[in-house]
């Protein structure tokens, strides 16, 4: 059987709502009837027909060519199955997502996995805003899953996160982590400033020393952390080899925080 | 029998032994220890699941309810305790058994929990930094008291044997032997003449006793010792005891082994049968 997949055919500039190729909803469809389904609800909403070329048979594994940012919500709420993107996704791909794994090549738009359930989220590139924060209305961020993003991600990657584990090898922008009530994100770049602020519970490891807003966070000497070994673990499971404590040792310092929020979160960083 | 495996580790073999002795400690027999245990394998650091040296210990009793009361008290006062180590779970299906459940609690709220994917680790803050526990491990249907008995010329010769065949039992996975360095001279039957007993001497087997009683034994053996097994499935417990057997026979009539036979309590106890001929075909 060959991957679904649906090839672009024309330029898109408009924002476009993907969310119903997923590999669930499309089970048992035949082609034609995938052509005719409709992106969006409103009245002028485009078919699939209109923007795609469909192939293969096989709708648990999905494949968009071509893709472009205009792409929205590819994946978003999927419970299984997998679905790669050859280039850009828009904003909200993988949100709420409960199952299942995305591949993309390129970028992701802003809330990518946002208050995703369970799954795995591979981006190449890089990830916009709110990458693993609340989706709008949410009371938390994502629940469980893991996201890995080879680029660098924008502002409040993982705000509010509740579990699950978040990896960034490029730095992250402002806000990260900020109200984090539980989790693992792991940032291998530059995190920028009001790094897990009014963060509760929760750890964050860093390769470089965070710049902490004044009373936020408490630094330990503690040398020895058993918990990097089961994270290292939990990312094997996942074929995603970090090797962080072969290549960089345990980390040199553990902060403590954030104190006005009880304290129980960590950050720790491997640099001096 | 019921039965659970935990995982220690620690930062060094000799603090691993230091917490897994501990902790298997008077744990030979669920007649009085309520609970036999024992250490099943040595694991390398690749092996383990926060990639230091540890071992996998095996916890046999005959309930769920004491299995996990023992496991609880066990690792709360033995692992807990011994500095830098860590316990997870070693067995993933079955009925789940609270390890860090109940232990954190030792953190006083300060405890955090971690989980990932479907397991869920908890950090309990000790003075030499964090003791992890796994939250729960599981339990399942085991088997408990497979032996064989070797009978010697002497006590030298039948230690000699059964120490060969510890060895030869311990490269075997999901089986433990429980007593002292894995052997039992003092062999029983079930009942005795005191009613408060449960299990007595088996005088059929003690020399001592030959003349006095219908023994077992032939005219030229002094010495009995026997190795009780018990594993996590009869085929594990079958392996082990063929292994033993062929480690302890190895000498033969010359290094004073006579016999090899078993305690099978008339066939009344238990509902797993090994016959030796059978194992050794």
């Amino acid at each position: 059987m060959k991957p679904l997949t649906f090839t672009r055919k024309l330029p898109v500039t408009k924002p476009v709502d993907l969310s119903i190729l997923r590999p669930d909803s499309l089970a048992g469809k035949k082609i034609k009837e995938i052509q005719r389904l409709r992106l969006g609800n409103d009245r002028q909403s485009l078919a699939v027909g209109d923007i795609f070329k469909v192939s293969g048979d096989d709708s648990r594994h999905i494949e968009f060519e071509d893709s472009v940012s205009a792409f929205e919500r590819i994946g978003y709420g999927m419970t299984g199955g997998s679905i790669v993107v050859y280039g850009d996704a828009g904003a909200f791909a993988g949100a709420l997502m409960r199952g299942g794994e995305i591949y993309i090549s390129g970028s992701a738009g802003d809330f990518s996995a946002s208050s995703m359930c369970g799954g795995l989220v591979r981006i190449d590139g890089s990830a916009g805003n709110y990458l693993g924060a609340g989706a709008p209305g949410s009371k938390f961020g994502m629940k469980d899953g893991c996201i890995v993003v080879n680029g660098n991600a924008g502002i409040r990657l993982g705000e509010r996160m509740r579990r699950g584990l978040i990896v960034v090898m490029g730095s992250v922008e402002t806000g990260a982590c900020a109200g984090m009530v539980a989790g693992t994100v792991i940032v291998l770049g530059k995190p920028y400033g009001q790094l897990g602020v009014n963060m509760r519970r929760g750890s964050i490891l860093c390769t470089e020393n965070p710049l902490f807003p004044p009373g936020t966070f408490f630094r330990q000497n503690l040398k020895s952390h058993g918990i990097v070994p089961l994270i290292e673990h939990r990312l094997q499971a996942l074929d995603i080899h970090l090797l962080l404590t072969e290549k960089l040792g345990q980390p040199k310092s553990r902060f403590v925080g954030d104190l006005n929020f009880g304290g129980m979160g960590e950050v720790l960083v491997y640099d001096q | 029998m019921t039965a659970a495996r935990v995982i220690v580790t620690a930062c060094s073999q000799i603090w691993v032994n230091h917490a897994v002795q501990s902790a298997t400690g008077f744990a030979t027999s669920v007649i009085g220890c309520k609970v036999e245990a024992g250490v099943e394998l040595q694991l390398q650091k690749s092996n383990t699941p926060d990639g230091r040296t540890g071992a996998s210990v095996l916890f046999f009793a005959v309930s769920g309810s004491e299995l996990e009361k023992q496991l609880q008290n066990r690792i709360g006062q033995c692992i807990l305790t011994s500095p830098t180590s860590a316990a997870f779970s070693g067995i993933d299906k079955g009925n789940p058994v609270a390890m860090g459940k109940a232990i954190r609690y030792f953190g006083d709220g300060y405890q955090i929990s971690k989980k990932f994917a479907d397991r869920r680790y908890w950090r309990i803050p000790v003075m030499d930094g964090e003791f992890i526990c796994e939250d729960i491990t599981h339990r399942i249907d085991a088997v408990g008291g497979g032996n064989f008995l070797i009978i010697a010329r002497d006590v030298q010769s039948a230690l000699t044997a059964a120490e060969n065949a510890v060895s030869a039992i311990a490269a075997v996975p999901n089986v433990i032997t429980p007593f002292p360095g894995g052997v039992v001279r003092s062999g029983s039957k079930v009942g005795s003449k005191y009613p408060a007993l449960i299990a007595s001497t088996n005088e059929a087997f003690c020399p001592s006793l030959r003349g006095l009683v219908q023994s077992e034994l032939p005219d030229d053996a002094d010495a009995v010792l026997e190795i009780v097994i018990d594993g996590l499935d009869d085929e594990s417990v079958g392996i082990a005891m063929r292994e033993g057997i062929r480690a302890a026979c190895a000498g033969g009539k010359e290094k004073g082994i006579l016999e090899i036979t078993a305690s099978n309590f008339g066939g009344k106890l238990g509902k797993y049968h090994f016959h030796l001929h059978e194992l050794l075909s």
